[in-house]
């Protein structure tokens, strides 16, 4: 309960603030989302199976992040960032994927 | 590790043989949950009871929110700058089509204005080709021109004695002008002063004067004209006949011979100027200013 209440405070303060992202970060911001949404998904799994940790959680959440944006910012630089954030964006989404279904499984006992 | 080593020759390890999609599937949860979960079990870390109300879950979530909102609002900032670019563009696109339409309509238009220009200036250049010609031959008409052609030459001078009746007179030396106006000349001079539509022949006390310039005895009159009926047509007409008359009566000598060329030399420009001159249309016949000019 507190973790959706904190979800949505974090919302309103991003649409309050609308904070400026720089130019150079921009590209990365999506990736970091989608990155950020696995962790997340994968917390709330945990935490469905009874076997949630913060630390871990935190943890999984940030290093999910940052490894996501810097895998997309060194293809980048190595002229392969369309094709690194697409593989990233699959292993991610199919992560993600099969996490929502384990929630379902949980939630509906199907 | 080597094919010697004991290891190798049992199965592989679960993780190699799977097919990458099949091991993403099945290690979509983090590992770590379930390792720290083991531990727990196994009472190598205290078993507290986990649950989403620590302060770091939250700020975690918190950071999770912020970055969703911050990325979504990004996105439709970026989609707004794009499509009002590709906006720009289609009008300014749009609008520069118009007005290359504009101007190729504008240059269409030009063109035929061009054709037409082109065909009035040259309906104007044909017009200025028959006036120049026109006015070149009246300028010979005139007597503002040089012509030459076959003609007649006649030298008058005063009868032997030297007596004053016997002096040719301006109206002696009119007579056989007119004579051979009559007669069909189309340019006279005498003594090398071209007769124009404006010259007269005066007597200036002794002296006659044309063109603003004495002459002196003997008199050469030259006229261009048809050589075969100048002569005849002279002393047809009346003031020809006129003329021999008083050249007969007072003894004038008169010889009068046809020849080929005839060269008579052109006024000077300056007669050109208008002197006296009323405005007025072709219909008002104004009766002319000086009788004298008019022979």
């Amino acid at each position: 309960m507190i973790a959706a209440l904190g979800l949505l405070v974090g919302i309103v303060l991003g649409l309050i603030f609308r904070p400026d992202v720089p130019t150079g970060l921009e590209p990365y911001l999506p990736i970091a989302v989608v990155a950020a949404l696995d962790a997340v998904f994968g917390a709330l799994r945990a935490y469905l199976d009874g076997i949630f940790d913060d630390k871990v959680f935190v943890v999984s959440f940030l290093s999910n992040v940052i490894i996501a944006a810097g895998i997309v910012y060194l293809g980048d630089k190595l002229g392969v960032g369309g094709q690194l954030s697409t593989g990233v964006i699959v292993v991610l989404g199919i992560r993600i994927f099969s996490n929502v279904a384990a929630i379902r499984r949980h939630l509906f006992h199907a | 590790m080597t094919t010697s080593d004991p290891q190798a020759a049992g199965p592989l390890p679960a993780h190699v043989t799977t097919p990458l999609l099949a091991l993403i599937t099945q290690q979509s949860l983090d590992e770590d949950y379930q390792h720290v979960a083991e531990q727990r079990r196994s009472g190598a870390r205290p078993a507290v009871a986990r649950t989403g109300r620590s302060p770091r879950t939250l700020i975690a979530v918190l950071l999770f929110g912020t970055l969703l909102a911050v990325a979504a609002v990004q996105t439709a900032r970026n989609a707004g700058v794009t499509s009002a670019g590709r906006d720009q563009l289609i009008s300014r696109i749009d609008s520069r089509r118009a007005a290359l339409a504009g101007l190729q309509a504008q240059m269409a238009r030009l063109r035929t204005d061009t054709g037409a220009a082109q065909a009035r200036y040259d309906a104007a250049g044909k017009r200025l080709d028959t006036l120049n010609n026109a006015r070149a031959a009246d300028l010979v008409r005139t007597g503002f021109d040089t012509m030459n052609g076959p003609g007649v030459r006649v030298v008058v001078n005063d009868a032997p004695g030297g007596l004053a009746q016997g002096q040719v007179q301006d109206k002696d030396l009119r007579l056989l002008v007119n004579g051979l106006w009559q007669a069909g000349a189309t340019g006279i001079s005498v003594n090398g002063q071209r007769i124009t539509a404006l010259s007269a022949l005066r007597n200036s006390g002794e002296v006659i004067r044309i063109n603003g310039v004495s002459l002196s005895p003997p008199y050469t009159v030259l006229a261009v004209g048809d050589t075969r009926t100048l002569q005849a047509g002279l002393a047809e007409s009346t003031s020809g006949a006129q003329f021999q008359a008083v050249t007969d009566q007072f003894g004038m000598r008169v010889s009068m011979e046809n020849r080929d060329d005839v060269r008579l030399p052109e006024a000077s420009p300056g007669m050109m100027a208008l002197h006296k001159a009323r405005s007025g249309t072709s219909k008002q016949q104004k009766p002319p200013v000086n009788q004298e000019e008019t022979q």
